[in-house]
């Protein structure tokens, strides 16, 4: 063949790569830029000169023999040509930064081998004799049929595997040099393994190299969940300091209510005290300053508390617990106190187990007083000198048998309840140095859990 | 004779507090005496260590410019003497007082902004404590103190039911009237300890006797007066029927 002829010939074939380049890149970049006439212009211009450019080398490879060298040297420099180009013809129809141009080149590059290496799975593993009719008529359906129609389907995957998204949220961080230099690397790497490969394989079926393969897909599945479980934390880490931040707010909108109430009750006061001072009447104006600051700390004062009760909290999960019960309390207009005098920093037990025995204990706790006025659940929590204490304390109304408490099935509260109790047992039973008591005292029920941390 | 101690770093109601106190003991006749008053938690130490007697500490929480504050206080004055009523006086009403009387066995607390109720607490305080001392003259109760992590409790003996060795290793279950509790111990020990009125009846149980409600020879099981049941090993018939 002429030089010519081959020329011919190859801007076909590279044109048809050429459209699925640019499809593929409008695949990942998720639009068709325009700009104004110029840009589409210089599109176009860069687009054909990126294809002259590549037929035109593809053409002298082939006719110098370049694609003859061993270790497919000459596929390596025309891969590395093909890449730039594309980077340079990416470079001006999205203007990113040359950085993202390339690694979309590359990746384009790969997305092209694997269409064209599914096509050679399909097709025969044999060498066409083009002077054949039926030969040159398989060869022809081959690379004007399966192959486009592969290449189609490589476009197919990546649009409904939504792509773009993905590419789209790599793109935002800067990509690392590391990641540029590995896969600029990307025509002699893939050389190196495909030798490795072919000079690993046996001559029994067998291959060593599908095992790396397949432990490499193992590996990036547990990434993956890995990667998915520390984003489900993140997630519940951000919801609970989320409902933190309602409670919080919704506090600060309780507390200013007061306020305000507060100082109405204080402008009258005042008037009050103004009358008696006017008489000299000392002993009022003592009194009258004795009330006030009682009324601010009965009203203002508890609000405040809890919340820096509920800050010495800092293991999430449990402070997540609180403010669910506290909720529940609070629209149930259960009366209730929480003591954490030292930070409450970490604990011996899961904490998913932790809050499960808390809840129990809560919950347990919270049903005893449920409608009734003068109910009162104090809690407290204590971790000092190696040692943390839960303490649940609630008013008692029911009698108890209190050697059942804790077994499976008792419960003051009819059939088919008392199970709380007796898995909080079996929860604890898991872990050593973990202590649980009871205790009925002066009217209350006491549920004590001590965990021992070192 | 009680002593007395306070720790208060402001003068001011440092100077009250000894003043009211004086005031009731003198008024009431109480057998109490104030012994120091002073704003430094080392001083009060080094006195408790120098004459370690029963007594009662008027203790502030926040002491400014010291090392220690008064919950600390109270925990070392709580190793010279067991038996002291601590009485804590804060600005605050914002007070953990439950996490102090659970660790450090507190008495009460007083709120010291207002000099009527300052003047009540105190006067509360020491009624209760002479309560309390009359009582315990009166009292011959025996308790059974047991040591659970960093806490001591204490169970009248006779409303202990029984012990029981729980699966693990040195775990041990005390059943009584109104606590359950777990702690780690040595029934050996448990029963050398209680003496008489307990006794082994079975490898995993150490049954108060005074408790016992009935005994089934044949299932070889004994009803307890709350309605437990524990086991009894073959050996011990005899012995139970003796006991009975």
């Amino acid at each position: 063949m002429t030089f010519f002829e081959v020329f011919c010939a190859n801007i076909l074939s590279v044109g048809m790569t050429t459209i699925f380049f640019v499809a593929a890149a409008i695949q990942l970049f998720g639009e068709i830029p325009y700009k104004n006439r110029k840009h589409c212009w210089d599109i176009f211009i860069s687009l054909m000169l990126y294809l002259f450019v590549c037929v035109l080398f593809g053409t002298v490879f082939f006719k110098t023999g370049l694609f003859a060298w061993p270790h497919n040297g000459g596929e390596i420099i025309y891969a590395y040509i093909d890449i730039v180009g594309m980077m340079l013809f990416l470079r001006v129809m999205y203007q990113k930064p040359y950085g993202v141009c390339l690694v979309t080149s590359v990746f384009i590059m790969i997305l092209h081998d694997v269409g064209w290496n599914l096509a050679e799975i399909i097709s025969p593993n044999k060498f066409y004799d083009l002077s054949l009719m039926s030969d040159r008529r398989q060869y022809m359906f081959l690379e004007w049929v399966v192959i486009p129609s592969c290449l189609l389907l490589v476009i197919l995957l990546l649009h409904k595997t939504n792509a773009r998204e993905l590419f789209g949220q790599w793109e935002e961080q800067k990509p690392k040099l590391t990641v540029l230099i590995f896969l600029g690397l990307y025509p002699i790497l893939i050389q190196i393994i495909q030798e490795t490969v072919d000079y690993s394989a046996r001559d029994i079926g067998y291959n060593p190299a599908t095992a790396m393969v397949f432990l490499l897909i193992v590996y990036m599945i547990f990434m993956y969940t890995g990667r998915e479980g520390i984003q489900q934390k993140r997630i519940e880490d951000q919801n609970v300091s989320l409902r933190q931040q309602g409670a919080y707010i919704e506090n600060l909108e309780g507390l200013q209510r007061e306020v305000r109430k507060f100082r109405h009750d204080f402008k009258n006061m005042m008037s009050g005290m103004y009358l008696q001072a006017e008489e000299g009447n000392l002993e009022a104006i003592q009194s009258y300053i004795h009330e006030m600051t009682e009324d601010f700390d009965l009203q203002v004062g508890s609000q405040i508390r809890l919340m820096n009760q509920l800050a010495n909290i800092r293991v999430t999960e449990v402070k997540g617990l609180f403010l669910e019960k506290m909720k529940t309390m609070q629209e149930e207009e259960i009366h209730w106190e929480l003591e954490v005098l030292k930070p409450f920093e970490k604990t011996r037990i899961r904490s998913t187990d932790l809050c499960r025995c808390l809840g129990i204990l809560l919950d347990n706790a919270m049903e005893e007083v449920k409608g009734r006025k003068d109910g009162q659940i104090h809690i407290m929590i204590s971790s000092q000198s190696g040692y943390t204490t839960f303490r649940v304390k609630n008013t008692l109304y029911t009698s108890l048998d209190f050697h059942k408490v804790g077994t499976f099935g008792y419960s003051t509260k009819g059939k088919d309840r008392g199970i709380g109790l007796d898995n909080y047992k079996k929860i604890l039973g898991k872990y050593e140095k973990t202590l649980p008591l009871t205790t009925i005292q002066d009217g209350y029920f006491i549920q004590e859990l001590k965990i021992q941390e070192m | 004779m009680l002593p007395i101690y306070i720790c208060e770093d402001d003068v001011k109601i440092r100077a009250t507090q000894q003043e009211l106190l004086q005031k009731l003991i003198m008024i009431e006749g109480y057998d109490m005496e104030i012994v120091l008053c002073s704003g430094r938690p080392q001083e009060v130490l080094q006195a408790v260590k120098e004459s370690p007697r029963r007594g009662i500490y008027f203790l502030d929480i926040e002491l400014k410019g010291e090392p220690m504050d008064g919950f600390g206080l109270g925990q070392e004055i709580r190793k010279l003497d067991s038996r002291g009523f601590l009485v804590y006086v804060t600005a605050f009403q914002d007070l953990a007082f439950e996490t102090f009387r659970y660790h450090l066995e507190a008495l009460d607390y007083i709120v010291k902004g207002n000099p009527v109720k300052l003047k009540a607490g105190i006067r509360h305080c020491l009624e209760v404590i002479t309560e309390r001392m009359q009582k315990e003259k009166g009292d011959e109760r025996e308790f059974f103190s047991v040591k659970v992590m960093d806490v001591v409790k204490h169970i009248p003996v006779d409303e202990i039911v029984f012990f029981e060795t729980a699966g693990r290793t040195h775990r041990i279950e005390l059943h009584a009237l109104n606590d359950r509790i777990d702690f780690i111990g040595s029934m050996q020990e448990l029963e050398e300890k209680l003496g008489e009125g307990f006794l082994r009846v079975h490898r995993a149980y150490l049954v108060n006797v005074a408790q016992i409600a009935e005994v089934d020879l044949k299932g070889r099981e004994i009803l307890m007066k709350n309605g437990e049941k524990c086991m009894f090993s073959r050996g011990m018939k005899g012995v139970l029927l003796d006991k009975m």
